[in-house]
């Protein structure tokens, strides 16, 4: 079964993509902050990180993607960012990021079809 | 002896008479008498033969006379009507001259009050000038100030008196591009054109504010600059408040956008049966929430780009790609939507070209074109088409729908325009034209209403520069020289970084 890690801080949000990626068959862990996230993605090895950028506790997404793009164990893990932001794309790939969807205008069904798209080719 | 005398000698005393030498004598006498009778005659006939002669050559002469001075009189006559008519025509000059005299007069009385107005005219005049809220500075062709009214004082900090002899702005300029100033005195001083434009000056603390300012030249009638006049208003306040208004519509459509994920989400995972099967009852209520939020969604969005397009923070992706890929990918994704309502959405002389533009914001624009032909077409097609031309590629959509009214064009690219929101038609925000038209003009081309008539349908076309056309590198440096002029616009990240106290 694949893993996919969330960093959201929203947990309604959490509990909705959770729902969705498991019935589509993956196995989730969930992370509320940017530094949980980092440790998570560490050490539960995730096949894909689905990674919000606003995030609490003094780090954002950026810093996360950057962190996981020079650590050797999490460089090669797909990163698809989920956000609200619309003009970061550019910033965000350029940092390492393997996908963009903007939040509120990608249904559950969209970003499931775009994280079995990141993982076909992975 | 006389003839007349021999013949009386011999009618009376026969042919041969014998006279005595007495009576010879007294016949030659008598002879003699009628010689010398004769002789008076003849001289009497002589002088009368004179007299008449003398009396014809002067009747003659007299009838000339006469032509002569019937024709001089005939002349006089007439210099006599000319002379009178010249006369008259003094008279008449004299009376007019006489009468713009007076109006004269009459003028110098009214031209004497009115300098007297006049005066006390330039005394409120200059009161007004001197007490208005903006700032007003004359300055000479060199730009040197020779007049600034009090506001100036209040506004940068220094007199009038300060300003004036001094190069206009020199003072209170601030530290804009060199580029700029020398753009701005080649409009005002060579090109002659008044500029209008919102520039950065600096006060006599040190302060910088945001001034709007509109120079004009004002030229003599040789049509060289006489001198320039500059308005200017503070607008720090104004621009303040409407940074904080845009970045209280950003947050809050950001903020909105979680919650609106999670509505839209679980709506439609629970339409999907994620959740467990459906009630049958549920069905269209659910559908609704679904419609209703979707159109929030929208309505979110839109308020976000314009927040970002007023505040100069909009960002372009530019570069090349084919439009009719674009056009191809956008009909088929609204194929559905179309189906839906039974018309036909198809593309139509479709030649393939490439554009140089932000290729999200050229679907984004397609969509709100073809969105909106769908909304307001109820049976019949809407049809994608192109024109290529040397610089510019055209994209046109037509439709067979409710079409739109001449006076209805004019408010179609406005803010929060619905122009029949009372047909019942689905609600949109009104806002779709207006960002398009915003976002196709920064990117080098225009959106306009290409033809409607009410009942016959519409059509709308927009134009983007062709790849690698004179206009396409045109526009590029335009924009990259936009993003080099903004360089203390916060992005949306910063924006809210700051606002969650994260760093980035």
């Amino acid at each position: 079964m694949k893993k996919i890690l969330i960093i959201e801080d929203d947990e309604i949000l959490v509990r909705m993509y959770q729902k969705r990626l498991i019935s589509e068959g993956y196995d989730v862990i969930e992370a509320r902050d940017a530094r949980t996230g980092l440790t998570q993605a560490q050490t539960k090895k995730p096949d894909l990180i689905l990674l919000d950028i606003m995030l609490p506790g003094g780090m954002n997404g950026f810093d996360v993607l950057e962190q996981l793009k020079q650590d050797e164990s999490t460089k090669d893990s797909p990163v698809l960012i989920l956000t609200n932001l619309e003009s970061e794309e550019k910033v965000a790939k350029e940092i390492g990021a393997t996908g963009y969807l903007v939040k509120v205008n990608a249904k559950p069904d969209q970003v499931i079809a775009a994280i079995n798209e990141l993982l076909a080719n992975k | 002896m006389h003839r007349i005398l021999e013949r009386q000698i011999k009618q009376y005393l026969g042919q041969t008479p014998s006279i005595s030498p007495q009576w010879k004598t007294f016949l030659e006498a008598v002879s003699r008498t009628y010689t010398h009778l004769d002789e008076d005659r003849a001289l009497l006939n002589h002088s009368l033969d004179i007299s008449s002669k003398e009396f014809l050559e002067n009747s003659h002469l007299l009838k000339e006379s006469r032509t002569k001075v019937e024709k001089q009189a005939k002349n006089l006559t007439l210099e006599v009507d000319r002379r009178t008519q010249e006369l008259n025509k003094q008279v008449a000059e004299l009376k007019e001259a006489r009468r713009a005299m007076s109006n004269l007069l009459e003028d110098v009385e009214v031209e004497k009050t009115k300098s007297g107005n006049l005066a006390k005219d330039l005394e409120k005049f200059k009161l007004a000038v001197d007490n208005v809220s903006d700032t007003i500075v004359i300055s000479d062709p060199e730009g040197i100030v020779i007049y600034a009214n009090r506001a100036v004082e209040k506004v940068t900090g220094y007199k009038p008196e300060e300003a004036v002899g001094k190069k206009s702005g020199a003072l209170w300029k601030a530290p804009m591009s060199k580029e700029y100033y020398q753009n701005l005195w080649n409009t005002i001083k060579t090109q002659k054109k008044t500029i209008c434009d919102e520039i950065k000056n600096k006060r006599k603390n040190g302060e910088v504010y945001t001034a709007l300012v509109t120079i004009s030249p004002i030229l003599n009638s040789l049509g060289e600059v006489e001198f320039f006049v500059a308005v200017e208003r503070d607008i720090t306040r104004e621009k303040e408040i409407d940074r904080l208004k845009d970045e209280f519509v950003s947050i809050a459509s950001h903020e909105l956008r979680t919650p609106l994920t999670a509505i839209d989400g679980l709506v439609s995972m629970i339409i999907d049966g994620e959740y467990g099967p459906l009630d049958k009852n549920l069905q269209q209520p659910l559908t609704d929430i679904s419609t209703s939020s979707e159109r929030l969604i929208h309505l979110v969005n839109d308020l976000l780009n314009l927040s970002r397009i007023k505040a100069g923070r909009m960002k372009y992706d530019i570069s090349e790609f084919s439009i009719t890929d674009v056009i191809s990918e956008t009909v088929q994704l609204l194929q559905p939507v179309a189906d839906r309502k039974g018309l036909q959405l198809i593309t139509s002389k479709l030649e393939p070209a490439s554009v140089l533009a932000d290729c999200d914001k050229v679907k984004e624009i397609l969509n709100n074109l073809i969105g909106n032909s769908l909304k307001f077409t109820d049976r019949g097609r809407i049809t994608v088409s192109t024109k290529i031309s040397a610089d510019l590629v055209e994209i046109s959509v037509t439709d067979t729908g409710i079409g739109i009214s001449a006076s209805d064009e004019q408010r179609l690219f406005g803010q929060f325009q619905q122009l029949d929101s009372s047909l019942g038609r689905p609600a949109g925000t009104g806002l779709g034209l207006h960002i398009s038209k915003e976002l196709v003009s920064k990117m080098g081309g225009n959106l306009w209403l290409a033809q409607s008539e009410i009942g016959n349908g519409s059509m709308f076309t927009f134009s983007l520069p062709r790849a690698k056309s004179s206009l396409a590198v045109e526009v590029m440096g335009e924009v990259e020289k936009e993003t080099q002029q903004h360089p203390d616009q916060k992005s949306d990240t910063t924006v809210h970084t700051v606002q969650y106290g994260a760093s980035s």
